[in-house]
């Protein structure tokens, strides 16, 4: 194949990779905040003082963090590490390190979203596809509008409405968090059916907000398939609707749709981050959320290095595979 | 069509309502909390004391302000990268491709985030019009990219290049005319973004504090339960102008897609 | 590969993590570790409380950099006494008694005998001494170690059961305010026999999740960020004061710690009983929650208000003694006086809240300090707009478009600065003051704290970490010039000078006497805006417990989970049925 096309392409995630480190590392220090002094005055808050001096008790913690050495030093120290995959320890939470929360967050994240997303990508784009086929449905195009209703409506609204609804007023579903409040985790299907149980609402209103923007999305794109010259000739040679259906337009529009996919995942993953807050639940959402509200650099670098591999390394396999789905695709033109 | 109906009846409406209200209703500490809707405040007053509608009423153009202002300076960015990025390719495209697709792998909301943090201080509503704009221009310039390139292999381009056109001159007099419907509804659906962005940070805490704002409103709903409270008079109004704004929107790029590609045109 | 997962936990492990082939089998050791002790522990066996605010899941120990002794660490250190300020109550625990010399140079402890330790070893004064005399040498090294190493000159252990403090100076407050555990603060004591050997500003006391070395009937079952678990030990046996006959077993046999940052979300739980206590809560949700919950409960019941405790926290509008205007007195005056406290306790807090007339909490051991104080005559609460405009036009303002400016045209600004929890109030006060004329506005920037230490703030509201019981000298410490804690900028060398005389005196006269003519300049100059008590409204379940204290059953402790008395409200629980 085009080995060049791939290369450059592997290439583009290295520098990715790079830029993302960097803007990582200078954006929070940039705002000039001081997060050990930040930490020092919280737990005086939370916790009557302790009398005496604090001067040298934030002198320790900055030493400790390395944030006393000079920017040029931090960076390099930083970018190593960071190819290390080695975090550091977490300042709001010391002495847990970021890995370790990340590592414990990831899998909840990993496990909502990738379900989530993909249900709706192919629950929205089917939908959408099957509304523009069977014309005449008026039931079927009324749901558009809903759909997009609910697409127009923030994540995160919906997420609360939808736990004042179900998990509050009727009680169906639990109220907050990745499992009940009395289990301690452990390897069990009675554990796992917990999880399971706790992540219907958040995934529905993930499901819910996405759904209508896939299902617009793949409906604008049939359409223009269906003005398509082969379908006309793929009906007039007398083919089953449904192979027509299937094989040439939704193959077809679903190109299109994938691409957008590929563009949209930063997004999809904001979206996210609101909804993980919104439910409690314990993923890399809240945990970032926390690391920014007390402006605990190591944990909001550790998070958005992940996040930002992820998506890069999603978008990157995406485009890696695409030529091979759709062969007309000119390498070229890239 | 459809969606322009919309937005210029609630346009008129709000009008209506921006000229008779007393802006002062809006203030914290105005009235008693907490009052469901009666004669003297039609949407009664929300747990600062203020009166809901007043404060819907002058919130809204502001939300609006910073869709608009965000979605301009995503806008004007994403014309100017991508149609030098499509016109002129080469070096230039090159350049602009890479810088957006090393920013496409961020979330803007944590973008933002970081931004709103660093803000020392109170934020008003033009800073955060400026911050979410900032996040703003990446897709737009992507889309317009490819149309440019498109348009560049129409005859009547290449034509107006072998002609010995400036290069400019291409761009403001054969191109932009006939991109003008998509960069419309780009506009329109940046706009949109921008909106939806702008609202989740406020809704996070963020924002500009001393507004009226829907995204303050929300964030301050959150903030005191009013779901849990059962004062349905101050959340739900939010809800549904965000939400009749974002259909209007909406349909009025569907219509400006329409515009641009007849083929689209079906029976709604 | 899963043991090797388990055992590294540097960044070998993420390497591994990365690794596509092996990330489901990751995923999967990660709950292994979890496995090990599940023992089931029915919901009416289980005391389980929710709050905010995040610790990291191995701080075991309260005097690590970094370290939180709410959240369950407490109930681990048994205090020498149990203490409840509001109300005066003081419980000897590990400590039979104690008492001061004449001069109150020295304080002995007479130690309880027959304590032991969970790993078996027996607990007597040389764990005391140890602790007091390290904490001493360490001083500020360790969080909570100020005070010690401030004020004690030596430790001395006399017997197995009586240790003696000997002060540089004397300290009659040294007991109330460092020694009980009430409230915040207190005394943890720590068995010499491990913390001899460890670093304490390091040592997490997590002991890799077996917890800490106690002599409590608390056992650490499982922590993380979300949730901490501690079981009750099984037998009598187990627990020094169950054998000794001291006292039974607490019922609970498991106590949950819940993390829970939104207020919806706490007060829906309470309401479905699914947590037994709450946080602080606003008003209106925990009137909410009465409502819908016969079984939820407060401080001051179900019937009225204020629905909470006073906390020793009482709040003030903090105003930068350094900006151009703030920093004269008429002009801190004038804001006093425009602010009607009783409107902003309606609108706030629908009536539920209390004015606070000075910087130290409303407690019963302050009462005769407040009430001398009283007797000066000066009312910080009065709402008197005409004063205060006054005041003002005899510093030199004047009243121009409907704000007060002075000779160069400049505005007086107060805009407000703080955080969450003043959000109820701060926006009233912001507004009232625009209707007065100041140039006002409330916000809530994540920078907050930030700008309040370094001082770079014009206004705020927070709450004050002085005296709760004895003397007011510590509130009175925290406006002296270049004290830490004296945010305000406020510099009088006249008032510095009283104070340090307050410090080094024992003659209870003499301390009245001077606290008063301290507190004269104080109120004349008016550093801070005094406001409302701070109070700890938090909601209650009884479905599963009662006998939580009360101001309507018996208040004999301050019940809030995050202080260190929930370890003795524990042992005072009853489950129902």
């Amino acid at each position: 194949m085009n080995i060049v096309y791939y290369i450059r392409r592997i290439f583009l995630f290295i520098i990715v990779i790079i830029t993302a480190i960097s803007l990582n590392f200078f954006l929070p220090r940039w705002t000039g905040q001081d997060p050990v002094q930040q930490k020092i005055v919280q737990l005086e808050i939370e916790s009557g003082g302790g009398g005496g001096e604090k001067s040298e008790l934030i002198e320790s913690y900055r030493k400790k963090f390395g944030l006393d050495k000079s920017l040029a030093d931090q960076y390099l120290t930083y970018v190593i590490s960071t190819l290390k995959l080695d975090f550091g320890y977490s300042i709001s939470l010391y002495p847990s390190k970021v890995a370790d929360l990340i590592g414990r967050a990831l899998p909840w994240t990993l496990g909502l979203l990738t379900v989530s997303t993909l249900i709706s990508f192919l629950v929205g784009s089917l939908v959408g596809a099957y509304l523009t086929w069977s014309r005449g449905r008026k039931i079927l195009e009324s749901i558009i509008p809903i759909l997009f209703v609910f697409s127009a409506i923030p994540f995160y609204l919906l997420g609360l409405v939808l736990i004042w609804l179900f998990a509050f007023e009727l009680s169906w579903f639990p109220l907050f968090g990745g499992y009940r409040p009395t289990t301690i985790p452990d390897n069990s299907l009675k554990f796992f059916l917990e999880v399971l149980e706790h992540s219907i609402l958040p995934a529905f209103s993930i499901i819910l907000a996405q759904s209508g923007f896939w299902a617009l999305g793949m409906r604008s794109m049939m359409v223009t398939t269906k003005g398509e010259d082969y379908m006309t000739l793929a009906e007039a040679k007398g083919l089953h609707s449904k192979r027509i259906f299937f094989n040439y337009g939704v193959r077809n529009a679903i190109l299109p749709q994938v691409t957008a996919l590929a563009l949209s995942l930063s997004h999809i993953i904001s979206g996210a981050i609101l909804v993980e807050i919104v439910f409690s639940y314990p993923g890399i959402g809240s945990l970032l959320y926390q690391g920014i509200k007390a402006f605990d650099y190591f944990i909001i670098q550790g998070v958005v290095f992940i996040l930002v591999i992820s998506i890069a390394f999603s978008m990157l396999l995406i485009d890696l595979i695409y030529p091979l789905i759709d062969p007309r695709v000119k390498i070229s033109n890239l | 069509m459809l969606g322009l109906g919309i937005l210029l009846i609630s346009s008129l409406v709000w009008f209506a309502f921006y000229l008779v209200v007393d802006f002062n209703h809006a203030q914290a500490l105005s009235f008693r909390p907490s009052q469901p809707p009666s004669m003297d405040h039609w949407l009664g007053t929300d747990r600062m004391g203020k009166d809901v509608l007043t404060s819907i009423v002058i919130g809204t153009p502001q939300t609006i302000q910073i869709g608009v202002v965000a979605g301009g300076i995503g806008i004007v960015l994403g014309v100017i990268l991508g149609f030098m990025a499509g016109f002129f390719g080469g070096i230039i495209d090159y350049v602009i491709k890479f810088i957006v697709d090393v920013f496409q792998s961020i979330p803007p909301l944590v973008v933002l985030i970081i931004f709103a943090i660093s803000i020392p201080g109170d934020m008003t509503i033009l800073q955060l019009s400026l911050i979410v704009g900032v996040t703003s221009w990446l897709g737009p310039t992507r889309v317009l990219r490819s149309q440019v390139l498109v348009m560049k292999e129409l005859n009547y381009v290449s034509l107006s290049r072998f002609s010995g056109l400036p290069s400019w001159k291409i761009i403001f007099m054969e191109i932009l005319p006939n991109l003008l419907p998509y960069v419309m509804a780009n506009f329109v659906m940046t706009v949109a973004g921008a909106i939806l962005a702008s609202i989740g940070i406020e809704a996070l805490g963020l924002g500009a504090f001393s507004s009226n704002s829907l995204g303050m409103t929300i964030y301050w709903n959150i903030w005191y339960s009013s779901l849990l409270q059962g004062w349905w008079w101050w959340w739900s109004p939010p809800i549904l102008i965000i939400i009749l704004v974002f259909v209007s929107l909406y349909l009025i790029s569907q219509g400006l897609d329409e515009w641009a590609n007849p083929r689209l045109k079906t029976k709604f | 590969m899963i043991q090797k997962c388990l055992s590294n936990s540097n960044y070998t492990n993420e390497v591994i993590m990365f690794n596509a082939k092996n990330l489901f089998l990751y995923v999967l050791s990660l709950f292994l570790p979890f496995a090990l002790i599940a023992k089931e522990v029915p919901r009416e066996k289980t005391v389980i409380v929710g709050s905010r605010g995040i610790t990291a899941k191995e701080v075991w120990s309260p005097y690590l950099l970094g370290g939180n002794h709410q959240k369950g660490v407490s109930f681990f250190y048994e205090p020498l006494y149990f203490a409840d300020n509001l109300n005066g109550h003081e419980y000897p625990w590990l400590a039979e008694s104690h008492s001061y010399n004449d001069d109150a140079t020295r304080l002995t402890y007479t130690i309880r005998k027959g304590v032991f330790w969970s790993d078996g070893q027996e607990f007597d004064a040389s764990d005391v001494a140890f602790s007091l005399k390290k904490l001493s040498e360490l001083g500020s090294d360790v969080r909570l170690g100020g005070n010690y190493k401030t004020f004690i000159k030596d430790v001395e252990l006399l017997s197995a059961t009586k240790v003696v403090i000997h002060f540089h100076a004397p300290a009659p407050r040294f007991h109330d305010e460092v020694i009980a555990q009430k409230g915040d603060s207190g005394f943890f004591v720590v068995p010499e026999h491990v913390w001899s050997s460890v670093d304490w500003p390091q040592y997490t006391n997590y002991n890799d999740g077996s917890g800490p070395v106690t002599t409590s009937p608390w056992r650490l079952n499982y922590s993380d960020e979300n949730r901490r678990v501690l079981d009750r030990v099984d037998s009598c046996d187990d627990y020094w004061g169950c054998k000794t006959g001291f006292i039974n077993l607490p019922e609970p046999e498991r106590y949950i710690w819940l993390r829970m940052e939104d207020d919806t979300s706490m007060a829906s739980a309470v309401i479905k009983n699914e947590i037994d206590q709450t946080h602080d809560l606003r008003v209106e949700l925990i009137q909410q929650a009465i409502e819908k919950n016969e079984f939820v409960t407060t401080w001051s019941g179900r019937e009225k208000g204020p629905y909470g405790l006073v906390s020793w926290w009482p709040s003030s509008l903090y105003v930068n003694n350094r900006d151009k205007h703030l920093s004269k007195a008429n002009v801190r005056w004038a804001i006093s006086k425009f602010i009607d406290r009783d409107k902003v306790n309606d609108f706030a807090f629908a009536n539920n809240g209390q004015v606070s007339r000075y910087p130290w909490p409303a407690f019963k051991g302050l009462s005769d300090i407040t009430a001398s104080v009283d007797s000066l005559g000066v009312n910080t609460n009065e709402y008197n707009p005409s004063d205060a405009e006054k005041l003002l036009t005899e510093a030199g303002y004047t009243k121009k478009r409907g704000f007060w400016v002075d000779a160069s045209g400049n505005k007086i600004t107060c805009n407000i600065v703080a955080f969450g929890i003043f959000s109820d109030i701060g926006p009233v006060i912001a507004q009232t003051l625009v209707n007065a004329g100041i140039e006002s506005s409330y916000s809530e920037p994540p920078d907050a704290i930030d700008q309040l230490t370094t001082g770079k703030y014009n206004c705020s509201i927070f709450g004050h970490n002085g005296s709760q019981t004895g003397s007011i000298y510590t509130t009175l410490s925290m406006y002296t010039t270049d004290n830490s804690q004296n945010r305000w900028g406020y510099s009088n060398s006249a008032y510095d000078e009283i104070v340090t005389k307050i410090a080094t005196s024992a003659n209870q006269n003499e301390i009245k006497d001077l606290t008063n003519q301290a507190m004269k300049i104080w109120l004349s100059d008016l550093p801070d805006i005094p406001l409302t008590e701070f109070f700890n409204r938090f909601a209650i379940s009884e479905k599963y417990w009662t006998n939580w204290p009360t101001m309507t059953t018996d208040p004999y402790m301050n019940g809030l989970h995050l202080h260190t008395g929930m370890a003795y409200t524990l042992f005072k629980l009853k489950a129902r049925n």
